[in-house]
């Protein structure tokens, strides 16, 4: 699979998709009230697939990179 | 009595307005630290009592101490509640407010760190919000001060029965709204239960709260659990969250204003492009903690320890010992109070000045927002070993307290990973163990002390998570885990907070020099000064030199050749404090200096290293057995975690002793 690359940090995307997260994972997001259809920028990759930082909403979170993928809608940009 | 309870989510300022709202406070829970057990405070010269929960963001708990603000509001019959939130993220925040409004008891809104908000150049229209919410609404920013008098004032002056009591009825969707009165009119007619604890009651239960669940099945609620698959099968708990989404959009953008934006918050963006530079990151994480340990230990604390070791040791042992002398003092009295009290509990004080200076470096991380960052640069480490980044923040409390970093451990989501990190928190170089690094370090290494302690403590940290590796596999540990964690903006670090959350954290430590470092520091005296003969002048003879005698044959691989070492460290189980208090007392000094030209007779560098080494990873202390014990609801962990880590100890520094003996 293609890696997400650098060139879309400061970009934004919509949230695809939460149906394939898990519950908990699924209601924190919520409760960060972060929805399908929220804007998202993706502020930067930490290396070896870890977190990645995103700001939703004036606010700055940090997720692991396999849930940022399926927010992506499971696909690389 | 009126009750307020302070609620809202994390990263709000909660306990900064806690602080400047009540005057005198007391833990709930026994241990200070991070907001994990409720803290209670009152209001001057009133019978306001404030309770202080820890932060939360929805009332459906995904952690254990989640779960404590839930149960409180549960149990409790609060009078008000004063909902905090930051006012920079209102949309998230009011999310919460929400439960709370419908919860059906007086709110109070404050939309705290209003000034951040301002920033971004938005303001909302207070009346508007109190109209929309039905409640009341202020503004504060609690690390400035501002609001908090007027708040103050309407807690104080307000009679509870004046508040208006929350009445938020959002416009759920049709088949929502007909399953509520249909459960609601149930509940209020078979079991006895308010009209607005029904509703709230039923909408929980709709939007799948766990606790509301087993509150439901507890009270055998029909009307609830017989239609339990409905609810879900219908969603209504994404329907809940869209109408709730809907409403705040609608509010604030009703409520929204446009200021003129003083913007500073690129600060935040700035520093972060540094600290979690995906090179830097780890680097800087590093070098925070070199430098945390340079001003404890060279360049504050040591110094300023030195001071006071020499008045404790100078001019006070020796006023007390001619005093004591010159009322008529018993010799036996005189050296109880001189060799012993003195001896041992001064000596455990002296260390005073480098734990506060730690403590104000934790203290400092926490309120600037570094500790988000920290758990975030470490997590791909520890998914390495099966947990995550938010492990670390236990572990690194863990420094200040193993006690504490057991409890923080609550806000890690699944329980085996919350088990693993209790279980290699004890690893972590509690303060308490300082005051014997210290000692040795003084004695052997007095060029490198700073690096000699660092190594020390990130042998303990490759020890936790070598054994966190460990249990991963044997645990069977999944992959998949909750880590999402929120950034705070950066803020610059406030006196007045740093100070309190130092105090917080050292007066434990205080506390216990005075009960059970007194206590150790007496019965050690009693064991090395009697025998199986009754009072003995020779210590040799003495009970603490037979139990050590005994025991010396299974200690001299690891380099330990003293009985009084092995009596010192039997008394650390006590509190770790107290094996150095134990060594004053056994060796006949109240001076620092006698004692560390003491074991330069009797260890070399390398068995000195391996001596703390065992005592890095020997038995957890009473206190933090009894956590174990407590915080994983099982005896056999807290026995586990006693042999474990003796077998590990002693492995370790055999190792250390015996390979190192090769080239020395």
């Amino acid at each position: 699979m293609q890696l997400i690359s650098e060139q879309s940090i400061n970009k934004s995307y919509y949230v695809k998709d939460l149906d394939y997260l898990d519950d908990q994972t699924k209601q924190r997001l919520h409760s960060l009230g972060i929805h399908v259809g929220s804007q998202m920028t993706i502020m930067r990759f930490l290396p070896f697939h870890g977190p990645v930082i995103v700001e939703i909403d004036h606010q700055k979170i940090g997720l692991r990179y396999a849930v940022f993928k399926l927010l992506m809608g499971g696909i690389d940009q | 009595m009126t009750t307020v309870a302070l609620m809202g989510n994390p990263n709000t300022g909660k306990t900064t307005l806690f602080n400047q709202l009540t005057d005198s406070y007391a833990y709930v829970g026994n241990w200070t630290g991070v907001t994990v057990e409720k803290k209670m405070g009152s209001i001057k010269h009133t019978k306001i009592v404030v309770v202080d929960l820890p932060g939360i963001y929805s009332l459906n708990p995904i952690t254990k101490d989640e779960s404590v603000a839930i149960n409180y509001l549960l149990e409790n019959d609060t009078d008000i509640i004063l909902n905090v939130t930051n006012a920079n993220q209102l949309k998230r925040n009011l999310l919460l407010s929400i439960e709370l409004l419908e919860f059906g008891k007086p709110v109070i809104i404050a939309l705290n760190m209003i000034d951040d908000l301002k920033r971004t150049g938005v303001y909302y229209d207070i009346q508007t919000l109190e109209k929309r919410l039905g409640c009341i609404v202020k503004t504060t920013n609690a690390r400035n001060h501002d609001g908090i008098e007027q708040l103050r004032d309407k807690l104080k002056n307000s009679p509870v029965d004046e508040f208006p009591t929350a009445n938020l009825k959002l416009d759920y969707p049709k088949e929502i709204k007909k399953e509520l009165n249909l459960a609601t009119t149930k509940l209020v007619k078979n079991y006895q239960v308010s009209e607005k604890f029904a509703t709230w009651l039923t909408i929980q239960f709709m939007n799948k709260n766990k606790i509301v669940r087993q509150f439901a099945s507890h009270n055998n609620f029909k009307p609830l659990l017989e239609k339990a698959d409905l609810f879900d099968k219908e969603k209504f708990e994404e329907k809940i969250f869209q109408t709730r989404l809907n409403f705040i959009e609608e509010t604030l953008t009703s409520a929204r204003e446009n200021v003129s934006s003083s913007s500073n918050i690129q600060m935040t963006s700035k520093i972060d492009k540094v600290v979690t530079n995906p090179i830097l990151g780890l680097p800087i994480f590093v070098a925070i903690f070199y430098l945390m340990f340079k001003l404890s230990f060279d360049w504050i604390g040591t110094p300023l320890s030195d001071q006071l070791n020499a008045f404790l040791s100078g001019p006070i042992s020796n006023y007390s010992n001619t005093f004591l002398k010159s009322i008529g003092a018993m010799p036996f009295l005189r050296s109880l109070i001189v060799d012993g009290i003195i001896a041992g509990v001064g000596g455990v004080l002296t260390f005073i000045p480098q734990i506060m200076v730690l403590f104000a470096c934790i203290s400092i991380l926490e309120d600037s927002g570094y500790m988000a960052r920290a758990a975030l640069v470490t997590d791909r480490v520890m998914q390495a070993i099966g947990l995550n980044g938010k492990a670390f923040i236990p572990l690194i409390i863990g420094f200040g307290c193993n006690v504490t970093g057991i409890m923080a451990a609550r806000t890690i989501e699944q329980p085996k990973e919350r088990l693993i990190t209790t279980l290699i928190s004890p690893f972590m170089s509690c303060s308490a163990r300082l005051p014997i690094y210290s000692l040795f370090v003084a004695a052997f290494f007095p060029k490198n002390q700073a690096l000699i302690v660092l190594s020390i403590y990130f042998l303990g940290i490759i020890v936790a998570l070598a054994m966190a590796k460990f249990y991963q596999l044997i645990f069977h540990v999944k992959e998949n885990t909750v880590f999402i964690v929120e950034l705070p903006q950066y803020h610059l670090p406030r006196f007045d907070i740093i100070w309190r959350g130092t105090w917080d954290k050292s007066k434990g430590f205080v506390r216990k020099a005075g009960t059970i470092i007194f206590a150790g520091t007496v019965l050690i005296w009693l064991l090395s000064n009697f025998g199986p003969s009754g009072f003995v002048t020779n210590i040799d003879k003495s009970f603490s030199a037979m139990l050590g005698q005994f025991l010396l044959p299974l200690f001299v691989p690891i380099g330990i050749t003293s009985w009084e070492a092995i009596s010192a460290l039997f008394t650390g189980i006590l509190a770790k404090e107290v094996i150095s208090s134990s060594m004053m007392v056994l060796f006949h000094t109240t001076s620092q200096t006698t004692l560390i030209a003491t074991f330069g007779q009797l260890f070399t560098p390398i068995s000195a290293y391996a001596l703390l080494v065992f005592i890095l990873l020997y038995v957890p202390c009473f206190a933090t057995i009894g956590t174990i014990k407590s915080e994983t609801g099982s005896t056999k962990w807290a026995v586990y975690s006693v042999f474990s880590s003796i077998l590990i100890a002693y492995a370790l520094s055999f190792v250390i002793f015996q390979v190192g003996s090769l080239f020395m």
